[in-house]
């Protein structure tokens, strides 16, 4: 739907994420190797791989999670991550905000404290005590931020309480109530219903197409990817080694990325 | 063949073309060594089984544990329950002050288990291992709290008695002090159980530490911190009678007293009086974590 445009419109604009050259290894082992690549912001990237092939390692260095060996990450021009031999983990940067395959909610507390508590790194230590404490403004935007997915009504009921694919509605709430400018999902639907699946997924392109969001999720299923995404990038044992639109990977080439050499690949 | 000898990589590539012949002899290793483990673990249960019977008769030797004296015993167990029945229930002389008592130990264990919460909660946090903010704080956190925890709350109240003098604030330190290392302990186990993914999700928002305690890990443990707080002030006012037998203060102070002066139908009453105590704080916590658990 529209996705056409948008890229042309990419191409013209500097990316929001920026990763160069990644290299990470853990006790000697190289997990990602000089993984380089650009999200723009309007546009979802799904990558794809192999469980070990180091898409989520990707993700987790990019939310600093994770420190990375050599390489740059940077978010609308500016570096962010951190790198384990020179320092330890920073704080951190708040223009990354990531959702998580088990959504990562506090069940006990209310669909809205959860929201609340994306806007941190905007509260201080002693605002953000109890969910009382948090400033009506911080409130506030939490509300606008569980309209934008579609959970006003559900606002004040514990979050454990809702099911999976609202949970997860919730957490990407939560990542727009932090205001990042980068949203990462590291398998945002693998947890879920095929039907809830969709309407995250759906949720997902919409934040990039109309909020303008650089999005990057990390998909388990080629499917959702051919079908939502703008752009898939395929890793393979620490390296990209497939990237384009939905329309110009061929399906060898992803189904490639499990193992399986086809005869396109073996060709090519 | 092929899928047993993927874990063994060194030895594949020596035995190469042998390793077609090779595999009925490793077969039949395997079963001999499987043989002589099995042998060897029948050994090793058969002393330990011999230990445990050698050590339970020296116990018994040692305890001077013996039924003959306990039937033997009966005439006195006989005398000292008929003078304790009927049990002595003037108000004046027996029963007030078993009630005032009463209440004095259940303020001991009251304050030895809210007075413990601060130092407690600090602990816990430093000695989990999730929450600790380096190595070296969480390994002084727990060789405290498993100090506080190795005297008990008795040896505790001697001291106190004899730096503050007897009754109930001896008490109410001692209890302090014990409680510290063992509610402690129970709350850092319950801090490092709870799922990591919310405070890793504040962490990626740019959480500090605080933050991330106050508003992943603890609303996430509350309500068990809570039961085991009813849990330890359930523990420690049973502890606070026995406290009072060491003379810090309390119902047990009186309880030895009766024993002292042979007066066991005032003790009845006493137990009587205490029984009643403990049955309602137990029901009380056992309410408040049934709720808490829903």
């Amino acid at each position: 739907m529209g996705a056409a445009p948008t890229l042309s419109l990419q191409t013209a604009t500097a990316p929001a994420l920026s990763v160069a050259d990644l290299r990470i290894s853990f006790s000697g082992r190289t997990v990602l190797d000089s993984v380089s690549f650009d999200v723009h912001a309007g546009e979802l990237v799904a990558f794809l791989g192999a469980n070990g092939s180091g898409k989520s390692t990707t993700l987790r260095a990019v939310a600093g999670l994770l420190g990375h060996d050599s390489g740059t990450i940077e978010v609308e021009g500016r570096p962010t991550g951190w790198r384990p031999q020179r320092s330890r983990p920073p704080r951190q940067d708040a223009r990354t905000a990531m959702v998580f395959q088990r959504f990562h909610l506090v069940p006990r507390r209310s669909v809205l404290a959860n929201v609340c508590t994306g806007a941190l790194h905007r509260m201080t230590t002693w605002q953000s005590l109890l969910p009382l404490t948090f400033p009506t403004a911080v409130k506030e935007e939490a509300m606008e931020a569980l309209a934008r997915v579609g959970l006003t009504d559900r606002a004040h009921e514990p979050a454990g309480r809702l099911s999976g694919g609202q949970q997860q509605r919730v957490a990407i709430a939560r990542a727009l109530c932090q205001g990042a400018r980068v949203l990462l999902a590291d398998e945002p639907t693998s947890a879920l219903d095929p039907s809830a699946a969709a309407t995250v997924m759906e949720l997902l392109r919409d934040l990039a197409e109309v909020d303008g969001l650089a999005v990057a999720a990390v998909l388990h299923s080629p499917s959702l990817a051919r079908e939502y995404a703008h752009r898939i990038i395929g890793l393979r044992d620490g390296r990209i080694v497939m990237s384009g639109t939905p329309e110009t990977v061929a399906e060898g080439r992803i189904a490639g990325l499990y193992g399986t050499p086809t005869p396109q690949e073996a060709a090519a | 063949m092929n899928r047993t000898e993927a874990p063994d990589p060194v030895a594949a590539p020596s035995s190469g073309a042998a390793a077609a012949q090779g595999g009925g002899r490793t077969a039949s290793q395997g079963a001999a060594s499987a043989m002589k483990r099995d042998r060897r673990r029948t050994g090793a249960v058969t002393a330990v089984v011999l230990a445990l019977v050698a050590a339970h008769v020296i116990a018994v030797r040692e305890t001077e544990f013996s039924l003959l004296a306990l039937v033997e015993g009966q005439e006195g167990m006989a005398r000292f329950l008929s003078e304790a029945f009927p049990p002595d229930l003037s108000w004046a002389d027996t029963v007030r002050p078993a009630l005032e008592a009463t209440g004095i130990t259940l303020w001991i264990g009251l304050l030895g288990t809210t007075f413990s919460i601060p130092t407690s909660a600090l602990l816990a946090v430093w000695g989990s291992r999730t929450t600790a903010p380096n190595a070296l704080v969480y390994q002084a956190s727990r060789a405290i709290m498993s100090f506080f925890r190795a005297v008990p709350d008795i040896v505790f109240a001697l001291i106190f008695v004899t730096a503050v003098g007897l009754g109930p604030f001896a008490g109410v330190l001692a209890l302090i002090c014990h409680n510290t290392g063992v509610m402690g302990k129970l709350w850092s186990e319950a801090i490092e159980e709870i799922d990591p993914g919310p405070s890793e999700a504040l962490r990626t928002a740019g959480g500090n530490r605080v933050q991330i305690v106050a508003n992943a890990t603890f609303p996430q443990v509350s309500a068990s911190l809570l039961g085991l707080l009813l849990y330890r002030f359930d523990v420690n006012v049973r502890s606070s009678l026995v406290l009072g037998l060491v003379g810090a203060g309390g119902i047990g102070l009186l309880i030895n007293q009766s024993i002292k002066s042979f007066q066991f139908d005032a003790m009845l009453t006493q137990i009587i009086v205490v029984l009643v105590l403990v049955i309602a704080v137990d029901l009380f916590s056992a309410v408040v974590r049934k709720r808490l658990a829903l």
